[in-house]
Protein backbone atom coordinates (compact mmCIF):
# COMPACT_ATOMS: atom_id res chain seq x y z
CA UNK A 1 0.00 0.00 0.00
CA UNK A 2 1.28 3.14 -1.39
CA UNK A 3 2.62 5.43 1.56
CA UNK A 4 3.10 2.69 4.47
CA UNK A 5 5.73 3.75 6.90
CA UNK A 6 7.31 1.02 9.07
CA UNK A 7 9.70 1.18 11.97
CA UNK A 8 10.33 -2.34 12.23
CA UNK A 9 8.17 -2.69 15.27
CA UNK A 10 5.13 -0.54 13.77
CA UNK A 11 3.39 0.74 11.04
CA UNK A 12 1.01 3.69 9.85
CA UNK A 13 0.12 5.20 6.74
CA UNK A 14 -0.25 8.71 7.42
CA UNK A 15 -1.93 9.07 3.56
CA UNK A 16 -4.68 6.68 4.71
CA UNK A 17 -5.31 8.68 7.85
CA UNK A 18 -5.17 12.31 6.54
CA UNK A 19 -8.13 11.33 3.47
CA UNK A 20 -10.12 9.09 6.83
CA UNK A 21 -9.82 12.27 8.98
CA UNK A 22 -10.71 14.63 6.25
CA UNK A 23 -14.03 12.53 5.68
CA UNK A 24 -14.81 12.62 9.39
CA UNK A 25 -14.05 16.25 9.61
CA UNK A 26 -16.73 16.75 7.09
CA UNK A 27 -19.56 14.44 8.67
CA UNK A 28 -18.73 16.25 11.75
CA UNK A 29 -19.11 19.73 10.54
CA UNK A 30 -22.28 18.15 8.59
CA UNK A 31 -23.46 17.12 11.72
CA UNK A 32 -22.71 20.78 13.72
CA UNK A 33 -24.13 22.48 10.75
CA UNK A 34 -27.81 21.57 12.05
CA UNK A 35 -27.28 23.14 15.30
CA UNK A 36 -28.33 26.16 16.68
CA UNK A 37 -25.40 28.84 15.27
CA UNK A 38 -26.62 32.06 17.30
CA UNK A 39 -26.22 33.59 20.21
CA UNK A 40 -26.42 37.18 21.59
CA UNK A 41 -22.62 38.73 21.53
CA UNK A 42 -22.02 41.77 23.78
CA UNK A 43 -25.18 40.82 26.48
CA UNK A 44 -24.67 39.07 29.87
CA UNK A 45 -24.89 35.85 28.08
CA UNK A 46 -21.37 36.30 26.95
CA UNK A 47 -19.81 37.18 30.59
CA UNK A 48 -17.81 33.74 31.71
CA UNK A 49 -19.76 31.77 34.52
CA UNK A 50 -17.60 33.48 37.75
CA UNK A 51 -20.48 32.32 40.27
CA UNK A 52 -21.31 35.77 40.51
CA UNK A 53 -17.91 37.71 40.45
CA UNK A 54 -16.28 38.92 37.92
CA UNK A 55 -13.57 36.66 36.22
CA UNK A 56 -10.81 39.06 36.93
CA UNK A 57 -11.92 38.54 40.62
CA UNK A 58 -10.55 34.81 40.04
CA UNK A 59 -7.01 34.75 38.33
CA UNK A 60 -5.94 31.37 37.71
CA UNK A 61 -1.77 31.09 38.11
CA UNK A 62 -0.34 29.09 35.09
CA UNK A 63 1.85 27.59 37.51
CA UNK A 64 -1.23 26.07 39.47
CA UNK A 65 -0.83 23.64 36.64
CA UNK A 66 1.67 21.23 38.95
CA UNK A 67 -0.02 21.47 41.98
CA UNK A 68 -1.29 17.67 41.96
CA UNK A 69 2.06 16.35 40.66
CA UNK A 70 3.60 18.42 43.21
CA UNK A 71 1.08 17.42 45.93
CA UNK A 72 1.00 13.70 45.22
CA UNK A 73 4.98 13.02 44.49
CA UNK A 74 5.85 15.24 47.47
CA UNK A 75 7.89 12.36 49.58
CA UNK A 76 9.68 12.22 46.82
CA UNK A 77 10.74 15.65 45.71
CA UNK A 78 11.59 16.29 49.35
CA UNK A 79 13.88 12.85 48.59
CA UNK A 80 15.28 14.35 45.56
CA UNK A 81 15.83 17.55 47.09
CA UNK A 82 18.18 16.21 49.62
CA UNK A 83 20.39 14.88 47.21
CA UNK A 84 20.28 17.86 45.07
CA UNK A 85 23.18 19.58 47.13
CA UNK A 86 25.07 21.37 44.23
CA UNK A 87 28.37 20.23 44.43
CA UNK A 88 29.32 18.34 41.25
CA UNK A 89 31.63 15.59 43.45
CA UNK A 90 27.77 14.19 44.38
CA UNK A 91 26.37 14.48 41.27
CA UNK A 92 28.84 12.44 39.63
CA UNK A 93 28.97 9.93 42.32
CA UNK A 94 25.00 9.50 41.14
CA UNK A 95 25.93 9.04 37.70
CA UNK A 96 28.29 6.50 38.21
CA UNK A 97 25.73 4.69 40.89
CA UNK A 98 22.91 5.01 37.63
CA UNK A 99 24.84 3.51 35.19
CA UNK A 100 26.42 0.79 37.77
CA UNK A 101 22.39 0.07 38.17
CA UNK A 102 21.59 0.32 34.09
CA UNK A 103 24.89 -1.95 33.17
CA UNK A 104 23.75 -4.54 36.17
CA UNK A 105 20.15 -4.51 34.45
CA UNK A 106 21.36 -5.35 30.91
CA UNK A 107 23.94 -7.97 32.21
CA UNK A 108 20.94 -9.58 33.75
CA UNK A 109 19.06 -9.65 30.81
CA UNK A 110 21.69 -10.71 28.70
CA UNK A 111 21.77 -7.87 26.11
CA UNK B 1 -6.81 0.24 -4.61
CA UNK B 2 -10.72 -0.74 -5.32
CA UNK B 3 -10.57 -2.08 -1.71
CA UNK B 4 -9.17 0.95 -0.41
CA UNK B 5 -11.62 2.86 -1.64
CA UNK B 6 -13.99 0.52 -0.81
CA UNK B 7 -13.03 1.10 2.75
CA UNK B 8 -12.98 4.43 2.37
CA UNK B 9 -16.83 4.91 1.58
CA UNK B 10 -17.56 2.45 4.65
CA UNK B 11 -16.14 5.08 6.78
CA UNK B 12 -19.65 6.89 7.21
CA UNK B 13 -21.02 3.83 8.21
CA UNK B 14 -18.75 2.62 11.08
CA UNK B 15 -18.99 6.71 12.22
CA UNK B 16 -22.73 6.18 12.78
CA UNK B 17 -22.39 3.01 14.57
CA UNK B 18 -19.74 4.16 16.78
CA UNK B 19 -21.92 7.62 17.44
CA UNK B 20 -25.46 5.19 17.76
CA UNK B 21 -23.91 2.33 19.64
CA UNK B 22 -21.99 5.60 21.96
CA UNK B 23 -25.29 7.32 23.55
CA UNK B 24 -27.54 3.69 23.50
CA UNK B 25 -24.59 2.50 25.96
CA UNK B 26 -24.70 6.10 27.86
CA UNK B 27 -28.20 5.71 28.43
CA UNK B 28 -27.74 2.22 29.75
CA UNK B 29 -25.40 3.18 32.13
CA UNK B 30 -27.32 5.94 33.22
CA UNK B 31 -30.38 3.42 34.06
CA UNK B 32 -27.73 0.96 35.81
CA UNK B 33 -26.48 3.67 37.86
CA UNK B 34 -29.70 4.82 38.73
CA UNK B 35 -30.92 1.40 39.92
CA UNK B 36 -27.94 1.04 41.75
CA UNK B 37 -28.77 4.13 43.99
CA UNK B 38 -32.41 3.04 44.29
CA UNK B 39 -33.01 5.77 41.85
CA UNK B 40 -36.06 5.32 38.75
CA UNK B 41 -33.64 6.76 36.42
CA UNK B 42 -34.06 8.51 33.10
CA UNK B 43 -35.72 6.46 29.66
CA UNK B 44 -33.02 4.74 27.55
CA UNK B 45 -33.56 7.50 25.40
CA UNK B 46 -32.53 10.28 27.49
CA UNK B 47 -28.89 10.65 25.68
CA UNK B 48 -30.23 10.78 22.03
CA UNK B 49 -32.78 13.79 23.83
CA UNK B 50 -29.94 15.04 25.43
CA UNK B 51 -27.97 15.65 21.87
CA UNK B 52 -31.00 17.29 20.38
CA UNK B 53 -31.83 19.53 23.05
CA UNK B 54 -28.13 20.95 23.17
CA UNK B 55 -28.42 21.33 19.32
CA UNK B 56 -31.27 23.31 19.48
CA UNK B 57 -29.88 25.18 22.21
CA UNK B 58 -28.27 28.86 21.36
CA UNK B 59 -24.12 28.34 20.70
CA UNK B 60 -22.81 30.93 23.07
CA UNK B 61 -18.92 32.19 22.59
CA UNK B 62 -18.03 33.59 25.76
CA UNK B 63 -16.39 37.46 26.27
CA UNK B 64 -12.82 37.77 25.03
CA UNK B 65 -12.57 34.07 23.90
CA UNK B 66 -10.31 32.87 21.62
CA UNK B 67 -13.20 31.88 19.34
CA UNK B 68 -11.79 30.23 16.56
CA UNK B 69 -9.98 27.68 18.85
CA UNK B 70 -12.89 27.13 21.05
CA UNK B 71 -15.39 26.66 17.68
CA UNK B 72 -12.42 24.24 16.34
CA UNK B 73 -11.62 22.07 19.66
CA UNK B 74 -15.39 20.37 19.78
CA UNK B 75 -14.81 19.32 16.13
CA UNK B 76 -11.33 18.02 17.00
CA UNK B 77 -12.40 15.71 19.49
CA UNK B 78 -14.71 14.31 17.92
CA UNK B 79 -13.14 13.77 14.65
CA UNK B 80 -10.16 12.54 16.85
CA UNK B 81 -12.21 10.31 18.57
CA UNK B 82 -14.20 8.54 15.33
CA UNK B 83 -10.75 8.17 13.20
CA UNK B 84 -9.71 5.44 16.36
CA UNK B 85 -12.73 3.68 15.08
CA UNK B 86 -11.08 2.35 12.17
CA UNK B 87 -8.17 1.09 13.77
CA UNK B 88 -9.74 -1.01 16.39
CA UNK B 89 -11.59 -3.91 15.67
CA UNK B 90 -15.11 -3.84 15.85
CA UNK B 91 -17.94 -6.22 16.04
CA UNK B 92 -15.82 -9.19 15.81
CA UNK B 93 -14.22 -8.11 12.62
CA UNK B 94 -10.87 -6.59 11.52
CA UNK B 95 -10.42 -3.02 11.97
CA UNK B 96 -11.92 -1.35 8.83
CA UNK B 97 -8.06 0.41 8.03
CA UNK B 98 -6.46 -2.84 9.13
CA UNK B 99 -2.92 -2.99 8.19
CA UNK B 100 -2.59 0.91 7.76
CA UNK B 101 -2.33 1.76 11.59
CA UNK B 102 -1.21 -0.65 15.01
CA UNK B 103 -1.70 -0.19 18.59
CA UNK B 104 0.81 2.33 18.69
CA UNK B 105 -0.80 4.68 16.38
CA UNK B 106 -4.45 4.54 18.99
CA UNK B 107 -2.72 4.76 21.82
CA UNK B 108 -1.03 8.17 20.50
CA UNK B 109 -4.49 9.14 18.68
CA UNK B 110 -6.44 8.53 22.29
CA UNK B 111 -4.20 11.75 23.37
CA UNK B 112 -5.59 13.69 20.55
CA UNK B 113 -9.07 14.13 22.29
CA UNK B 114 -7.78 14.98 25.36
CA UNK B 115 -5.64 17.71 24.35
CA UNK B 116 -8.59 19.20 22.33
CA UNK B 117 -10.31 19.37 25.67
CA UNK B 118 -7.62 20.85 27.25
CA UNK B 119 -6.87 23.28 24.47
CA UNK B 120 -11.00 24.32 24.42
CA UNK B 121 -10.80 24.99 28.04
CA UNK B 122 -7.98 27.14 27.99
CA UNK B 123 -8.95 29.01 24.63
CA UNK B 124 -12.52 29.72 26.69
CA UNK B 125 -11.30 32.86 28.76
CA UNK B 126 -13.01 31.19 32.09
CA UNK B 127 -11.21 30.49 35.18
CA UNK B 128 -13.24 27.46 35.77
CA UNK B 129 -12.63 26.31 32.18
CA UNK B 130 -8.78 26.82 32.71
CA UNK B 131 -8.73 24.91 36.01
CA UNK B 132 -10.70 22.14 34.55
CA UNK B 133 -8.40 22.21 31.97
CA UNK B 134 -5.13 21.75 33.77
CA UNK B 135 -6.85 19.40 35.70
CA UNK B 136 -7.44 17.24 32.28
CA UNK B 137 -3.82 17.95 31.63
CA UNK B 138 -2.74 15.99 35.07
CA UNK B 139 -5.22 12.95 34.60
CA UNK B 140 -3.91 12.94 30.79
CA UNK B 141 -0.20 12.66 31.81
CA UNK B 142 -1.05 10.51 35.09
CA UNK B 143 -3.00 7.41 33.11
CA UNK B 144 -0.62 7.15 29.91
CA UNK B 145 2.13 5.87 31.97
CA UNK B 146 -0.22 2.74 33.34
CA UNK B 147 -1.61 2.21 29.82
CA UNK B 148 1.49 2.59 28.36
CA UNK B 149 3.11 -0.56 30.38
CA UNK B 150 0.02 -2.60 29.69
CA UNK B 151 0.39 -2.19 25.74
CA UNK B 152 3.97 -2.93 26.52
CA UNK B 153 3.41 -5.96 28.68
CA UNK B 154 1.40 -7.52 26.19
CA UNK B 155 3.39 -6.74 23.13
CA UNK B 156 6.79 -7.93 24.96
CA UNK B 157 4.79 -11.37 25.65
CA UNK B 158 3.87 -11.71 22.21
CA UNK B 159 7.26 -10.97 20.93
CA UNK B 160 8.54 -14.23 22.64
CA UNK B 161 5.31 -16.70 21.94
CA UNK B 162 4.99 -15.06 17.92
CA UNK B 163 8.99 -13.98 17.40
CA UNK B 164 9.34 -11.78 14.16
CA UNK B 165 5.38 -10.78 14.23
CA UNK B 166 4.26 -7.35 14.30
CA UNK B 167 3.34 -7.70 17.49
CA UNK B 168 1.62 -4.12 17.73
CA UNK B 169 -0.92 -5.32 15.16
CA UNK B 170 -4.36 -5.99 16.07
CA UNK B 171 -4.30 -8.83 13.50
CA UNK B 172 -1.36 -10.53 15.44
CA UNK B 173 -2.71 -9.45 18.93
CA UNK B 174 -6.45 -10.60 18.29
CA UNK B 175 -5.65 -13.95 16.64
CA UNK B 176 -3.01 -14.87 19.51
CA UNK B 177 -5.58 -14.65 22.68
CA UNK B 178 -2.87 -13.59 25.29
CA UNK B 179 -4.58 -15.95 28.13
CA UNK B 180 -3.62 -18.85 26.26
CA UNK B 181 0.39 -18.02 25.70
CA UNK B 182 0.91 -17.98 29.90
CA UNK B 183 0.85 -20.14 33.05
CA UNK B 184 -0.85 -19.51 36.07
CA UNK B 185 1.72 -16.82 37.58
CA UNK B 186 1.22 -14.85 33.70
CA UNK B 187 -2.32 -15.44 34.12
CA UNK B 188 -2.49 -13.52 37.39
CA UNK B 189 -0.25 -10.95 36.15
CA UNK B 190 -2.58 -10.58 32.86
CA UNK B 191 -5.57 -10.12 35.30
CA UNK B 192 -3.60 -7.41 37.47
CA UNK B 193 -3.32 -5.27 33.69
CA UNK B 194 -7.16 -6.13 32.82
CA UNK B 195 -8.22 -4.55 35.81
CA UNK B 196 -5.66 -2.17 35.61
CA UNK B 197 -7.18 -0.96 31.98
CA UNK B 198 -10.55 -0.70 33.69
CA UNK B 199 -9.38 2.12 35.96
CA UNK B 200 -7.36 3.29 32.77
CA UNK B 201 -10.63 3.47 31.23
CA UNK B 202 -11.80 5.76 34.25
CA UNK B 203 -9.49 8.68 33.51
CA UNK B 204 -9.83 8.40 29.87
CA UNK B 205 -13.74 8.65 29.87
CA UNK B 206 -13.19 11.46 32.53
CA UNK B 207 -15.91 9.50 34.94
CA UNK B 208 -15.84 8.94 38.60
CA UNK B 209 -13.89 8.98 40.64
CA UNK B 210 -11.33 10.63 38.15
CA UNK B 211 -13.72 13.00 36.61
CA UNK B 212 -11.72 16.24 38.40
CA UNK B 213 -11.59 17.99 34.94
CA UNK B 214 -15.46 18.70 35.07
CA UNK B 215 -16.12 18.18 38.87
CA UNK B 216 -19.70 19.82 38.69
CA UNK B 217 -20.30 20.64 41.98
CA UNK B 218 -16.56 22.12 42.61
CA UNK B 219 -15.66 23.85 39.39
CA UNK B 220 -19.18 24.37 37.66
CA UNK B 221 -18.04 21.99 34.65
CA UNK B 222 -14.62 23.21 34.97
CA UNK B 223 -13.18 22.47 30.77
CA UNK B 224 -16.93 22.35 29.70
CA UNK B 225 -18.44 25.44 31.43
CA UNK B 226 -18.27 27.73 28.83
CA UNK B 227 -19.65 25.37 26.42
CA UNK B 228 -23.06 24.92 24.98
CA UNK B 229 -25.33 24.32 22.26
CA UNK B 230 -23.70 22.55 19.21
CA UNK B 231 -20.31 22.70 20.42
CA UNK B 232 -20.82 21.21 23.74
CA UNK B 233 -23.22 18.83 21.77
CA UNK B 234 -19.93 17.27 20.10
CA UNK B 235 -17.93 17.22 23.35
CA UNK B 236 -21.23 15.34 24.70
CA UNK B 237 -20.79 12.92 21.54
CA UNK B 238 -17.04 12.37 21.64
CA UNK B 239 -17.43 11.52 25.32
CA UNK B 240 -20.27 8.95 24.46
CA UNK B 241 -17.97 7.74 21.52
CA UNK B 242 -15.28 7.39 23.31
CA UNK B 243 -16.89 4.30 25.66
CA UNK B 244 -17.20 2.22 22.15
CA UNK B 245 -13.31 3.06 21.71
CA UNK B 246 -11.77 2.87 24.76
CA UNK B 247 -14.22 -0.16 25.03
CA UNK B 248 -13.08 -1.92 21.57
CA UNK B 249 -9.98 -1.39 22.61
CA UNK B 250 -10.02 -3.51 25.72
CA UNK B 251 -11.97 -6.30 24.10
CA UNK B 252 -9.37 -6.85 21.17
CA UNK B 253 -6.56 -6.65 23.60
CA UNK B 254 -8.04 -9.30 26.43
CA UNK B 255 -11.15 -10.42 25.23
CA UNK B 256 -10.69 -10.78 21.84
CA UNK B 257 -13.06 -14.44 21.31
CA UNK B 258 -15.64 -14.76 18.82
CA UNK B 259 -18.88 -17.00 19.29
CA UNK B 260 -19.58 -17.80 15.97
CA UNK B 261 -16.45 -21.22 16.09
CA UNK B 262 -18.34 -22.41 19.13
CA UNK B 263 -22.09 -22.97 17.33
CA UNK B 264 -20.23 -23.94 14.57
CA UNK B 265 -21.76 -20.92 12.28
CA UNK B 266 -20.25 -19.77 8.77
CA UNK B 267 -20.66 -17.05 6.53
CA UNK B 268 -23.49 -13.84 7.17
CA UNK B 269 -24.64 -15.63 9.85
CA UNK B 270 -21.03 -15.89 11.92
CA UNK B 271 -20.78 -12.07 11.42
CA UNK B 272 -24.34 -11.58 12.93
CA UNK B 273 -23.22 -14.17 15.93
CA UNK B 274 -19.88 -12.20 16.73
CA UNK B 275 -21.41 -8.86 16.02
CA UNK B 276 -23.99 -9.79 18.52
CA UNK B 277 -21.34 -11.02 20.90
CA UNK B 278 -18.93 -8.22 20.41
CA UNK B 279 -21.61 -5.70 21.91
CA UNK B 280 -22.24 -7.97 24.70
CA UNK B 281 -18.58 -8.24 25.54
CA UNK B 282 -18.81 -3.84 25.26
CA UNK B 283 -21.65 -4.01 27.98
CA UNK B 284 -19.83 -5.96 30.47
CA UNK B 285 -16.41 -4.00 29.82
CA UNK B 286 -18.46 -0.84 30.45
CA UNK B 287 -20.20 -1.86 33.64
CA UNK B 288 -17.22 -3.22 35.26
CA UNK B 289 -15.21 -0.68 33.81
CA UNK B 290 -17.61 2.40 34.11
CA UNK B 291 -21.17 2.29 35.88
CA UNK B 292 -20.03 -0.07 38.44
CA UNK B 293 -16.98 2.26 39.65
CA UNK B 294 -18.70 5.69 39.32
CA UNK B 295 -21.61 4.27 41.77
CA UNK B 296 -19.23 2.74 44.39
CA UNK B 297 -16.82 5.53 44.71
CA UNK B 298 -16.23 9.23 45.28
CA UNK B 299 -14.34 11.50 43.44
CA UNK B 300 -10.70 11.77 44.05
CA UNK B 301 -8.64 14.86 44.63
CA UNK B 302 -6.55 15.86 41.80
CA UNK B 303 -3.47 14.90 43.86
CA UNK B 304 -5.12 11.37 44.65
CA UNK B 305 -5.58 10.86 40.90
CA UNK B 306 -2.01 11.23 40.30
CA UNK B 307 -0.91 8.95 43.03
CA UNK B 308 -3.69 6.40 41.86
CA UNK B 309 -2.46 6.35 38.83
CA UNK B 310 1.33 7.05 38.97
CA UNK B 311 1.69 4.89 41.99
CA UNK B 312 -1.26 2.16 42.74
CA UNK B 313 -1.79 1.63 38.76
CA UNK B 314 1.54 1.37 37.92
CA UNK B 315 3.06 -0.67 40.70
CA UNK B 316 -0.14 -2.90 40.09
CA UNK B 317 0.98 -2.84 36.56
CA UNK B 318 4.41 -3.38 36.91
CA UNK B 319 3.65 -5.95 39.35
CA UNK B 320 1.63 -7.70 36.17
CA UNK B 321 4.48 -6.78 33.84
CA UNK B 322 7.03 -8.67 36.30
CA UNK B 323 4.65 -12.05 36.44
CA UNK B 324 4.58 -12.66 32.94
CA UNK B 325 8.36 -11.86 32.93
CA UNK B 326 8.94 -14.63 35.63
CA UNK B 327 6.06 -17.10 33.94
CA UNK B 328 7.74 -16.79 30.37
CA UNK B 329 11.12 -17.31 31.73
CA UNK B 330 9.84 -20.35 33.85
CA UNK B 331 8.31 -21.92 30.56
CA UNK B 332 12.06 -20.87 28.60
CA UNK B 333 13.65 -22.77 31.08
Amino acid sequence: MMGLLQTGTGFWNPLVWSVSLFIIVLLVYFIRFFGEKKYKPGTEQTMPFCSGSHPSELPIRANSIYWGFFKAMDKHYKALNRIHTGLLDDYVFWFIIVIVIMLTVLSIGGL
Amino acid sequence: MIAFWFKILLIPIVVLFGLFIGLLYKGIDRILAARMQLRVGPPISQPYRDFKKLMVKDNIIPRNAVKWLFNLMPVAALSTTLIILLYVPLGGTMPLLEGQGDLILVLYLLIFPALALILGGFSSNSPYAIIGAQREMIVLMSYEFPLSIISISIAWLLSFTQPGANVFSFLVITNNIIWGLVGPMGFIGLILLFVVLLFVMQGELGRVPFDVAVADTEIAGGVLAEYSGRNLALFYLANTTKVVVIGSLIIALFLPWNISDFFSVAGFSAHIFNALFFLIKLFVVTFLGSSLIRVAVARLKINQVVSAYWIHAMSVALLGLILIWVDVALQTL
